[in-house]
């Protein structure tokens, strides 16, 4: 490592700023503006965003707190308030951004933090079930979050592949990746076992309730993807 | 005010902190990578459905430059994996650093349109660091560039400019900051019973701990939850701590206290307790270690090296004692 030691700050600045430490500066500044406004959290709520089921719990909720303070707000009225802002505040971004999104796009660089800024009660669990082919029973294969059993579950527990389908699963409406994500499970599982004849992928809604609101209601059915073998791999040859 | 600055950014200090955060974050985005070869997952996540990925731009309006230039194939996949695997050990070993960090950076950038939804947070977090250390003087310490030019792992102790060290505490700080204001979230206020993080750790995306516990360490959720959203918020206090710790010869009894108290390092220890802690209770994979790797910039190189000396120092006593 090297070896400096003593007081930093003074010994740390060149005697006399050149022209390009005072360009450089410049650009700094201009930089860190730039990132902020890509940054700042700004409530941005669009119309798509209240088919989610933790939106219209939000939304109820607020209400509630704000009639509670004395503001007299209707739901409606809050909510068309919320996406009249969240329209402004997302042009107004978009238009600083804009000339900077080449950069950002080739480089993959941004800004935009929210680690679980709404942690979600009706989280979807991601559900494998599989059946032998000729049979009628499916048997559980992969029930999320259980630790790994094999190659396949251990993929499906790694972060890249985890945002596949929580990201893209878990919404109101499926995005194609998770279909594409369904066709690839299938794909191994058909692959590693040649007794299985069709398997199933579901993102069940799983309702997670504090402990002071009771029993939590069994998983809801939903998202549900089946795929036949003959559809996955080919029909085999006669 | 304006020199002031000027001269801000035009302070140079010896590159071994800079150079610390580019092995950490190097080592992370090479686990990350070898994860990928692990889990057989280089064709799934590299390219699109048609050729066996799960990636699918039919919908873009501008498509990935590389799949325009070449079209989804395994072997496209397999050149865009490999191509971001030794760009990051170059990388990481500190070998053409620059160019290395630049191929890493722009590879990793296709390789993120091509399936957005496996590209997370923390993957535009690394990106914004490894673009910071590629203008900055990282590989004139603890490098095979520096060992190549001067003979020495440790460089020469020629001195770069801090500005890059500075732009990633600030990024820090943005991370930190956006993050406590953006949860608005009823769960994370006493209307919603401060359960945010209990509602987390449940979600079977995320959780590590069974029901049972969770339920039984309820009240300690809420305690964290409480805690972490009121240190998010206070993050912005870091850069000040900065400050006051640069003119602690001027008056000021916020001044005094907050250097008597040693503000940063508490600041980064319940960071980094937060990050520890969200390892072993939370599945988020890479994303502690990466937040952690940042850390060493918020330390000035003389830090560094007292604290290594003092390292050598507790090492050469136990050595010692057991001879």
């Amino acid at each position: 490592m090297t070896e400096a030691t003593g007081p930093a700050p003074p010994g740390d600045v060149t005697a006399r700023p050149s022209a390009w430490a005072k360009v450089r500066a410049l650009l700094i500044f201009f930089v860190i503006c730039l990132q902020w406004a890509d940054a700042v959290p700004l409530p941005e709520l669009k119309k798509r965003d209240l088919e989610n089921p933790i939106a219209q719990a939000e939304l109820d909720r607020w209400t509630g707190v704000l009639n509670g303070l004395g503001v007299s707000i209707g739901r409606e009225e809050l909510l068309e308030r919320a996406l009249v802002v969240g329209d402004a505040t997302r042009s107004a971004r978009r238009a600083v951004l804009r000339p900077w999104a080449p950069f950002r796009r080739l480089t993959g660089t941004g800004q935009g933090w929210g680690l679980f800024a709404y942690p979600d009660p009706f989280a979807g669990r991601l559900t494998i079930v599989e059946r032998l082919e000729g049979e009628d029973a499916w048997r559980d294969y992969y029930l999320a979050p259980a630790p790994a059993s094999d190659g396949l579950t251990a993929a499906l527990r790694y972060r890249r592949v985890r945002g596949v389908w929580d990201d893209a699963g878990d919404r109101p409406r499926p995005r194609k990746v998770y279909d594409h994500f369904v066709d690839w499970i299938a794909h191994r599982r058909f692959s590693a076992d040649p007794s299985l004849g069709a398997i199933e992928v579901r993102l069940d809604l799983h309702r997670v309730l504090r402990p002071d609101q009771g029993e939590e209601p069994p998983d809801k059915r939903r998202h549900a993807r089946m795929r036949e073998r003959a559809d996955v791999m080919g029909e085999p040859p006669s | 005010m304006i020199g002031a600055w000027i001269r801000l950014w035009d302070r140079r200090e010896p590159a071994s902190a800079l150079a610390l955060v580019r092995v950490f974050m190097g080592l992370v985005i090479c686990w990350d990578l070898a994860q990928v070869l692990r889990f057989d997952l280089v064709v799934p996540l590299f390219t699109t459905f048609e050729v066996g990925g799960m990636g699918d731009v039919r919908r873009y309006t501008t498509k990935p430059e590389l799949l325009e230039w070449v079209g989804p194939s395994v072997g496209q996949a397999w050149t865009l994996y490999l191509v971001c695997m030794g760009a990051a050990v170059l990388f990481t070993v500190g070998l053409l650093t620059p160019l290395s960090g630049l191929i890493l950076l722009l590879a990793w950038a296709q390789w993120a349109l091509i399936l957005p939804p496996s590209d997370r947070g923390i993957d535009m977090l690394m990106r914004n660091v490894v673009l910071l250390l590629v203008l900055s003087g990282s590989h004139r310490a603890w490098s095979m560039d520096a060992r190549l030019r001067t003979g020495s792992w440790a460089g020469d102790g020629r001195l770069v400019t801090a500005w890059p060290r500075y732009l990633l505490v600030l990024q820090l700080v943005f991370v930190y900051f956006c993050a406590g204001v953006s949860k608005v979230a009823s769960s994370w206020l006493p209307v919603g019973d401060w359960s945010a993080l209990y509602i987390a750790m449940r979600d079977p995306a995320f959780r590590k701990l069974d029901a049972e516990t969770l339920h039984f360490l309820y009240p300690l959720t809420q305690l964290g939850t409480v805690v972490s959203w009121t240190w998010e918020w206070l993050s912005p206090l870091l850069l000040v701590a900065f400050y006051f710790r640069a003119t602690r010869t001027r008056p000021g009894r916020f001044r005094a206290i907050c250097n008597r108290t040693s503000f940063v390092s508490i600041f980064l220890a319940i960071g980094a307790a937060f990050h520890v802690g969200t390892h072993f209770a939370l599945q988020l994979g890479i994303f502690p270690l990466a937040m952690l790797a940042v850390y060493p910039a918020c330390f000035h190189p003389d830090e560094l090296a007292r604290l290594r000396q003092r390292l050598t120092r507790v090492i050469a006593w136990r050595g010692s004692q057991h001879d």
